[in-house]
């Protein structure tokens, strides 16, 4: 092997080994790939300018320092993180040792093992599609460094191992799809709980969720099974706040943990089925559509307070099935004791706005009129949607209602509420998210965290709940066309051209139906998806049975597709109709008990069939001359070819024929 | 049946007629051959094919059998210039080329041409004459043309060379080398006759009175026309897969010691077309492939020891399925 070969394949390889950590840069410790590069750069230097191999002893003692160095950093050498680590450190050393191919292939086996870490560690469709490219690239080093004639050039090589890839894809469906999965996620394993917990938190203060309102990140999709409900009626409840202490709302824990009473609903006939696809958020909220009624599976519970809540931290991406009635009423008659629980106030604080609860209390006939007086002043008056609202002091709701007036939805929910309780009337804080963009092309409305939104309910007699969003008053657009709708309404963005953000618009949702796919179908393919893809495929019971059947039979089927693909090239072009229809008549004739001999021509075939059997000799001679013909002479003529196939299908050797040779 | 027909030249838009001729005007010659030498009409017809085919026959068989008849008498029922050279130990390669002679009058060297300037040759007992000889003899053949003192001779047209040569247990004798054996198109046997053709043999007439008594049946010039139409013989793309199947079954099979070469393949194929000609085929059929195939390889296969098959070509013939 000449010294260019070498160095092209150690740096197909090194290409390689460079490419499969990339995706583990984010938490391995600083020295793991400072040591692989000086690795790389050494072993490179050794190839190209003749350094020095490192001498025996120096190798293992950097092999046990590298250890030692895993160990000390990660406290321990299980795990993903710690183990990915090792398979860098492992990689980098062996890289310094390698002599022979035999090296260079325990490499990109190693390359292949990171390259599965890392779909453990992120399963987003970018690193997926990183991660299959890495493969290729893998596959296309393995087979150059393995190929005992002189590299290809890079494109060849690529093309060669993609064709490879590409045979290999049925297998790799088949194996997705039928290979029997466990429960739960398998791709959980490296989430480490408690990283993704951006979007609501469980208590409210003013500016908590406009931290939220720029935020473009994922918060959960959402796809209907009919026609979705407009958006001004997409209220996605998370959590319910009851506990106010004039600065903050808060759940007041034994409360909320309650499950529902079957009394407490009323049905109202508005129902909708739905799934929603949560992003992993650390806790336990499921977003559902005021009002859940129900929910599929023991994962889901509700409580007292209407809202749903997962049994285990949504740790992982989840899929939910979940049932809600728009028009439900809920706690038609509250008991006295929860009344005076959603009336509490702190003791003091806020002296205005219980001024305001009293004045309103004093102008109105009913309830009904205090809410409307309290809507009537946030619409009238010069009450201001703002994503930078002035910062408050010790009496919140009293600045914002009477001095800044500026403000986001937690603080005109906070101050309705506040005032409500003040006016005597039950009220709570829901905090959710509002409303949602349809993705036309995967079908799925997707919240995102700047649509996290508050609002509030109060409690009438006889209606129970009622939903009031006060936000709606001053900025209905924020409720019908969503955030960016009321900030346009509100602080005109001059300066960015109409179509381009369109055209970006468009770009996001192709690549949000990606995501949604990717999440749902390949990432989000568990056991659950696997039972239903049988039970409409029409096996029913016996899963783990038909699962193994049909990945057997699959797989065999599928890898006789590519045997007779591979073959292909080594059989006979495609046959002639004509010589088809002579290999008929002979396999006729061979059942009737005269085989073609080995090496018989077709005249001399004829001539032993026509010893045989006479009573065949004029049409098997004249068939045989016909074919002879028409397979070894020029220019049969035009009309042969019709009259050989006739004759030769309508040939019909019967009885049975003594043997003759 | 007329005993001459005039040459027809071979055009693309007649070559129905022009085949039928060919195949007639050939039928006198195999005719006359049939009643000089008895119950043979098999190795005659490779005979006439390999010369037409212009090839080089080679037959291998014992003495007596009727090797030189059969050359003299093709020569004869052709109507070309015979001669025969006796292949003996002492025989030196300017016996049969032809030596420069000195004229005194004329003050120089004159060629005089030897047994090989003929039209049909007949080398016999080739393998008694020494390596040397054998191969002047060879490469004369091959190249159409003998070179003395720096100046070429050719050779006249057509140049059919048959050799006898005695199986090589014989003493006596030098074998030929498979080099040499490979310029042969054919190697035939002739073997003995069968009794009712052996009774006619031994009751009829002398033979060699029998061909000096023959007339020739064909015109040089028809007989250069046949074979400059043997090429034109249309070989199909399935006949070619049949003969490409031979010949690398020959080449792979363990039962050969070497296969078949490409001059072999080539051989084999002109043979076969030579073979359709005399039988007015339109096109080569594998039948007039297997036809020539043993006559073909029998002296350039040569089956591996322990394999256990006195012909290898019916062998490679049985190996093969016909496509």
């Amino acid at each position: 092997m000449s010294r260019a070969e070498t160095t092209a394949r150690l740096g197909w390889v090194t290409g390689v080994i460079a490419a499969a950590t990339l995706p583990h840069l984010g938490h391995l410790p600083p020295w793991v790939p400072l040591l692989l590069a000086a690795c790389i750069l050494w072993r490179l230097g050794v190839a190209t300018r003749g350094l020095p191999v490192p001498p025996g002893w120096v190798r293992i003692g950097l092999a046990f320092a590298c250890f030692l160095g895993v160990l000390a950093t990660y406290g321990t050498i299980n795990g993903l993180h710690p183990g990915s680590a090792l398979l860098v450190v492992m990689m980098a050393l062996k890289l310094l040792e390698t002599r022979r191919p035999r090296d260079l292939v325990v490499l990109l086996l190693i390359a292949y093992f990171l390259v599965f870490a890392g779909f453990l560690n992120n399963q987003s469709l970018p690193w997926g599609v990183y991660l299959l490219a890495v493969a290729w690239l893998t596959t296309a080093a393995l087979q150059q460094a393995t190929r005992p004639r002189a590299p290809l050039p890079a494109a060849e090589a690529l093309a060669l191992s993609g064709r490879l890839l590409v045979g290999a894809i049925p297998v790799m469906l088949i194996l997705f799809l039928l290979f029997p999965r466990l429960p739960g996620p398998l791709w959980g394993i490296g989430a480490s709980p408690g990283s993704a917990t951006t979007g609501l938190s469980e208590e409210m203060s003013p500016g908590d969720i406009t931290e939220l309102g720029l935020s473009e990140e994922l918060a959960f999709r959402a796809r209907f099974d009919t026609a979705p409900p407009r958006n001004s009626e997409l209220y996605w409840r998370a959590l319910v706040l009851d506990e106010f202490n004039g600065r903050t709302w808060r759940r007041s824990r034994p409360r909320s943990q309650m499950p529902l009473q079957a009394d407490q609903l009323v049905p109202g006939g508005r129902v909708i089925d739905y799934d929603i696809v949560i992003e992993p958020h650390g806790r336990h909220w499921v977003f559902a559509l005021d009002v859940p009624v129900g929910a599929g599976g023991d994962e889901v519970i509700q409580a007292a307070d209407l809202r749903l809540a997962t049994v285990r931290p949504v740790n992982e991406r989840r899929t939910l099935r979940l049932t809600s009635d728009l028009a439900a009423a809920a706690d038609l008659a509250l008991p006295r004791r929860d009344q005076e629980h959603y009336l509490r106030l702190p003791p003091e604080g806020n002296p205005r706005s219980r001024a305001l609860a009293q004045e309103l209390r004093a102008g109105s006939a009913d309830d009904d009129g205090v809410i409307q007086a309290l809507l009537t002043r946030f619409r009238q008056e010069s009450f201001y949607y703002t994503l930078l609202p002035p910062p408050l002091g010790r009496h919140p709701v009293d600045e914002f209602l009477f001095d800044t007036r500026e403000g986001f939805c937690e603080h005109y929910a906070s101050a309705f509420a506040t005032v409500m309780r003040a006016a005597g009337i039950p009220a709570r804080v829901v905090l959710g998210y509002q409303g949602g963009e349809l993705n036309p092309l995967s079908g799925y409305h997707v919240i995102r965290q700047s649509d996290a939104h508050a609002w509030t309910e109060v409690w009438l007699a006889d209606q129970g709940w009622i939903r009031i969003d006060p936000v709606a008053a001053v900025a209905p657009y924020r409720v019908s066309d969503g955030l960016m709708g009321a900030l346009r309404a509100g602080e005109a963005r001059a300066g960015r051209s109409v179509q381009a953000m369109q055209w970006r618009r468009q770009a996001a949702r192709v690549w949000d139906a990606a995501n949604t796919w990717w999440n749902t179908s390949v990432v989000g393919y568990d056991d659950a998806s696997q039972r239903r893809l049988l039970e409409r495929l029409g096996f029913e019971g016996q899963h783990a049975r038909t699962l193994v059947i049909l990945l057997a039979a699959g797989l065999a089927a599928s890898l006789l597709v590519l045997a007779l693909v591979l073959a292909r090239g080594l059989l006979p072009k495609r046959r002639d109709p004509v010589v088809l229809a002579w290999a008929q008549l002979c396999a006729r004739l061979a059942r009737r008990g005269l085989p073609l001999q080995p090496g018989e021509t077709p005249r001399a075939f004829a001539e032993r069939v026509a010893a045989a059997r006479p009573e065949l000799a004029v049409r098997t001679r004249a068939l045989a001359r016909q074919y002879q013909q028409l397979r070894y002479e020029p220019d049969p003529a035009p009309d042969l070819r019709e009259r050989f196939l006739s004759g030769a299908r309508r040939f019909r050797p019967g009885g049975w024929s003594r043997a003759v040779r | 049946m007329s005993g001459k027909l005039v040459a027809a030249p071979v055009t693309g838009a007649d070559t129905a007629r022009a085949r039928a001729d060919h195949a007639l005007s050939a039928a006198p010659v195999l005719e006359a051959l049939d009643g000089i030498i008895l119950g043979k009409s098999r190795e005659l017809r490779l005979a006439l094919a390999c010369l037409l085919a212009r090839g080089h026959l080679l037959i291998e068989d014992l003495p007596g059998v009727g090797k030189t008849t059969l050359a003299h008498a093709l020569a004869r029922v052709l109507g070309l210039r015979f001669q025969r050279i006796q292949f003996t130990s002492d025989l030196l390669p300017a016996d049969i080329l032809g030596v420069s002679v000195y004229h005194p009058e004329r003050r120089g060297f004159e060629f005089q041409p030897g047994p090989i300037f003929a039209q049909l040759v007949l080398a016999d007992e080739i393998n008694r004459a020494t390596p040397k000889t054998q191969s002047a003899l060879l490469e004369a053949m091959e190249e159409q043309q003998v070179t003395a003192d720096g100046v070429t001779h050719p050779l006249p047209e057509p140049f059919f060379v048959v050799a006898t040569r005695n199986p090589t247990e014989q003493t006596g004798t030098f074998a030929l080398p498979e080099s040499q054996l490979d310029r042969f198109l054919m190697q035939i046997r002739l073997g003995y006759p069968d009794p009712v053709q052996e009774r006619a043999l031994l009751t009829g007439i002398d033979r060699r009175s029998l061909i000096n008594q023959q007339a020739a049946t064909l015109e040089p010039e028809h007989l250069r026309v046949l074979q400059q139409a043997v090429p034109a013989v249309h070989v199909s793309d399935a006949l070619l897969d049949y003969l490409q199947a031979l010949l690398a079954h020959s080449r792979d099979s363990r039962d050969y010691v070497a296969g078949l070469s490409p001059r072999g393949g080539l051989g084999l194929l002109r043979a076969a077309q030579a073979w359709a000609l005399l039988h007015g085929h339109a096109g080569v059929h594998p039948d007039d492939l297997q036809a020539v195939l043993p006559a073909v390889v029998a002296h350039r296969l040569v089956a591996r020891a322990g394999t256990g098959d006195a012909d290898p070509g019916r062998a490679l013939i049985e190996a093969v399925p016909v496509p």
